[in-house]
């Protein structure tokens, strides 16, 4: 039987300390294998907890689906009226010899695993650098900005959440045009700090990301204000936003591609 | 056979983390399936065994996680060195003694990644960190009577 006396602890710690510190070190070349060995049970997993969710919600995904169908139809003629806007701009702008961007190019992806832990928010999602999926790229979905990519493997990536505390990004109000910086909360909104004490900004304004952040296109939506505060210290304020994206409801993304 | 049956359940609980547990959140938060299992392993294998078994849960968790400052690999043991400790002077079969170490060691854990995030200058409001903090360790506690069940018998009750 196995007792603790200050010798035995000594001689079980030292071993696990450099296992931990060994660990640690062999990280960088330890963390791509692994993270690919775990691409096959993941996929498999989401595919089992798919396929049972989708007998268990069968009546619940006829009715949705044929909301989405009649959604579908409205939003293509929307699509139709944007893309006769969409040329009208581009016929203006060439009159005023404006240069025009570039559209970016995007890598569609599928979520394959969540966050493990409670005080991280993230992906896995199931491309990675043999798909050119890049370290900071930036993901999107068709309603606004998602997160970046942390960490690549050869077929897997980790993408951080917009929500998640160690995110920012430089962010400006739709009609005001003020800057600020937005960071995530961990909880369902974000905050949108660094506003100076006058600054115009109100409930229900837009934010949309300023490109002022390496990588980050400019006019990606990032939310909507919900409550407007001061700081602490009473020389800032800061917003409180709603974002645009449901972090827990995603099952694709898009990765632009820069 | 006991020690290879632990290191599966510990890859399977962090697969299920991943893929699973998403659906099964209470208030934003999943309980820590992973963590349950180190804190029983302290009470059925030996104690050499005990520190692998924390030390390869705690890497798996921070790997598989965003894991910046490898939290769980460095509290994971020392949470079987406390328990080892503790076990030493109360009896630890008691599932509710069982239960709020386990209550305690997620609250602990939180109040830790709360001085890094202050520490790191990330802003978690403290309305999110005490609602997220209460709740999970609410959580894990409520679950810890349905593995007691589970590992009872291998621990010789």
């Amino acid at each position: 039987m196995f007792k603790i006396t200050k010798k035995n602890l000594i001689v079980s710690a030292i071993p696990v300390v450099l296992l931990i510190f060994l660990i640690f070190n062999l990280i960088p070349t330890l963390r791509n294998p692994l993270l690919n060995a775990f691409k096959y049970p993941l996929t498999f997993s989401t595919l089992v907890e798919r396929e049972i969710n989708g007998i268990i919600f069968y009546h619940r995904n006829i009715i949705q689906n044929e909301n989405f169908r009649k959604q579908n139809d409205f939003l293509k003629q929307k699509i139709l009226t944007m893309e006769e806007l969409r040329l009208e701009n581009r016929r203006l702008e060439k009159l005023l010899s404006l240069t025009e961007k570039a559209p970016f190019t995007v890598i569609a992806a599928r979520v394959i695993g969540h966050s493990p832990d409670n005080w991280a928010s993230m992906i896995i999602i199931d491309k990675g650098r043999n798909n050119g999926i890049r370290k900071s790229m930036v993901v999107i979905n068709y309603l606004g900005l998602v997160g970046r990519v942390i960490e690549t493997a050869e077929s897997v990536s980790k993408v951080i959440l917009i929500n998640d505390p160690n995110f920012s990004v430089s962010a400006i109000n739709e009609r005001s045009r003020q800057e600020g910086l937005v960071s995530g909360t961990l909880g369902d909104t974000l905050i949108m700090r660094y506003l100076p004490k006058e600054a115009d900004i109100k409930p229900q304004d837009i934010i949309l990301t300023s490109g002022l952040t390496p990588l980050f296109p400019k006019s990606l939506l990032i939310g909507r204000v919900v409550d407007v505060g001061e700081e602490f210290s009473g020389l800032a304020r800061y917003a409180i936003i709603k974002p645009a994206v449901d972090t827990s409801m995603l099952e694709e993304v898009l990765l632009i591609a820069q | 056979m006991r020690i290879r049956n632990f290191f599966i359940l510990i890859l399977v609980s962090a697969i299920i983390e991943l893929v699973v547990l998403e659906h099964f959140k209470i208030f934003h938060v999943q309980p820590d399936l992973v963590l349950i299992e180190v804190v029983f392993s302290v009470l059925i294998l030996p104690f050499r065994w005990v520190l692998i078994i924390s030390a390869f849960a705690g890497i798996l968790k921070d790997f598989l996680g965003l894991g910046i400052f490898g939290i769980n690999t460095v509290l994971f043991p020392l949470y079987c060195i406390f328990i080892r400790k503790l076990s030493q002077n109360i009896n630890m079969d008691n599932v509710f003694i069982l239960t709020l170490v386990i209550f305690l060691a997620v609250f602990f854990r939180a109040l830790v990644l709360r001085v890094a995030f202050l520490y790191l200058e990330r802003i978690i409001p403290t309305g999110v960190f005490l609602d997220k903090m209460f709740s999970e360790s609410l959580y894990v506690a409520f679950l810890v009577p349905l593995a007691y069940k589970y590992f009872a018998p291998l621990m010789n009750i």
